[in-house]
């Protein structure tokens, strides 16, 4: 009894590893993000990918093309005002 | 300080970053217009202040936190809002329960790198705190060091290197659960491999 559950025991093991695998993501398979986190330091163990991972997501924006023009003429008022 | 240095110092260092001091109160307030606003109000500030400004130090910085400032003490005052804000202490400290550090230790999505996270990082960052969220941006998205962090915000070291990690810790934390519903997670070490 007791080498009959062993043994179904390990066929049931040997059967899990290809049933684990096959739960890999099937989504995306381009580039990875690690995100791993380094357990001694708490630090991400790659920043670099994390911080282009963030660029890319948070590309810089156009400022409104009247803005410098506007700072400009508020500084003009408070020169007017100090003359 | 005479018109003419003034004005100056204004024209050869400040003026030029416009165009970052801009997107940085961008990240912060979330929306175009309150962003020009601010940016105007923090050159303005800058001008009239500039006596406090050491010339041909680190502008870019000095507007930074001239710009946070303005953005907690005024904006934030009148726009109080109502959300809830992610402590990101909280966040942090509870690293060790329910194991939630060991899924950060070997943590791999498949395929981000070429997916848009924009939403999802916005709504994450939005969740810090509003100090944090700056020296966060500041640090990932501007490679501010942390040493100039501490300088412009008038923060110890140690503070700066605390609150960008447990600041990452928790976007990152954000953002995982969103990646594991929408891609899926390599985790090797889970996968036995």
């Amino acid at each position: 009894m007791s080498f009959s559950n062993s043994r179904k025991s390990n066929q049931n093991r040997n059967h899990q590893l290809p049933e684990v695998a096959d739960r890999q993501p099937a989504g995306p398979t381009g580039e990875c993000l690690d995100l791993s986190i380094d357990p001694n330091t708490e630090e991400i163990k790659n920043l670099d990918a994390y911080q282009v991972f963030l660029k890319r997501n948070l590309k810089p924006l156009a400022a409104p093309v009247d803005l410098l023009a506007n700072i400009q003429a508020r500084l003009a008022e408070i020169d007017a005002q100090k003359a | 300080m005479a018109l003419d240095n003034r004005e100056r110092i204004f024209k050869l260092e400040m003026q030029e970053h416009y165009q970052i001091v801009y997107n940085f109160l961008y990240r912060m307030c979330g929306n175009g217009a309150d962003a020009a606003d601010l940016t105007q109000e923090t050159f303005v500030r800058a001008y009239v202040k500039i006596d406090q400004y050491e010339s041909g130090t680190n502008a870019r910085a000095w507007l930074f936190r001239l710009a946070k400032n303005l953005f907690i003490n005024d904006y934030r005052k009148k726009s109080r809002r109502g959300e809830r804000e992610l402590d990101e202490r909280v966040a942090y400290n509870q690293r060790d329960e329910t194991h939630s550090m060991a899924g950060f230790t070997d943590l791999r999505i498949a395929g981000a790198m070429e997916s848009d996270f924009s939403d999802e990082i916005v709504k994450a960052m939005a969740l810090l705190k509003d100090n944090n969220r700056a020296i966060i941006i500041m640090a990932d998205l501007y490679d501010f060091s942390e040493k100039e962090i501490a300088k412009a915000m008038d923060l110890k070291l140690n503070t700066v290197k605390s609150t960008i990690r447990r600041a990452r810790l928790a976007l990152i934390k954000c953002l995982s659960a969103y990646a594991e519903d929408t891609y899926g997670i390599v985790n090797t070490r889970n996968l036995g491999a």
